[in-house]
């Protein structure tokens, strides 16, 4: 089995990956937007927070709503 | 806060389109915003090899992902690299077992049992959930820069170059002047 060839073997718990993949959506959008490079880090930081926030309120929204009304 | 104003140049926003296709990052470092362009590279790239890394070389597949495809397609030198690759794969296979290289029509059930059964043979084959992260780091990447090709062109149109100055330093160019 070999990186970039072959598939890698991935459990059912892999949400971790959310994380990455939004912190590279919240540099890349902060990036093009920021009016100085100073300030991106900590723009970074708290966009990364909000997305990451965002899908946890979302997530629990739909788990009440799949186990109270569903 | 400003930006300096370049040239005004009709072909400037073309060539920062084409280059932010080719190269992520590329329209930015020729508008002179070295810096983000620096970051847009290696964030999408970085992105793009991740999902190529998770899913394997079937990660970009344009027979059964088109959508998927084409947002990958968006990374331009990476999208393509990947494309070659994965075609180069599908040829070998596809001659070793003697059968033409795409299906006739995309509804050939015949060619697709026996080449998904191969694929599956030789630990290729892209499964739920390593398919869904792996195309989704590849096409978001690809997605991410067409943000970066638009934000580029638009930069060139109005004909910013160089990183925006602040008000400090440009008040004080106006008094030493």
């Amino acid at each position: 089995m070999s990186i970039f060839v072959h598939p890698i073997t991935m459990g059912r718990n892999s949400l971790w990956l959310v994380l990455p993949l939004c912190m590279v959506l919240a540099v890349i959008y902060k990036t093009i937007r920021v009016q100085t490079l100073r300030e991106l880090p900590l723009r970074i930081f708290i966009l990364w927070l909000y997305i990451i926030g965002g899908l946890v309120a979302l997530g629990v929204v739909f788990y009440l709503l799949l186990e109270y009304i569903a | 806060m400003v930006s300096r104003k370049g040239h005004q140049n009709s072909f400037a926003p073309f060539v920062a389109g084409i280059l932010g296709w080719l190269i992520p990052g590329a329209g930015h470092v020729y508008l002179k915003r070295t810096v983000r362009g620096i970051i847009i590279c290696i964030c999408i790239n970085g992105l793009f090899w991740s999902g190529v890394a998770i899913g394997g070389v079937f990660t970009t597949d344009p027979l059964k992902q088109r959508w998927w495809f084409t947002a990958q397609m968006c990374t331009g030198v990476s999208g393509i690299a990947s494309w070659y690759r994965q075609e180069r794969y599908r040829r070998a296979i596809t001659d070793q077992m003697g059968i033409s290289p795409k299906p006739m029509w995309m509804n050939d059930k015949q060619w697709w049992d026996k080449y998904e059964q191969e694929l599956v043979k030789r630990k290729l084959m892209l499964v739920y959930p390593t398919d869904v992260a792996a195309r989704a780091y590849a096409g978001i990447a690809g997605m991410l820069n067409l943000l970066c090709i638009f934000d580029a062109v638009i930069l060139a149109m109005l004909g910013h170059f160089g990183e925006r100055i602040g008000k400090e330093t440009k008040s004080s160019k106006e008094t030493s002047q």
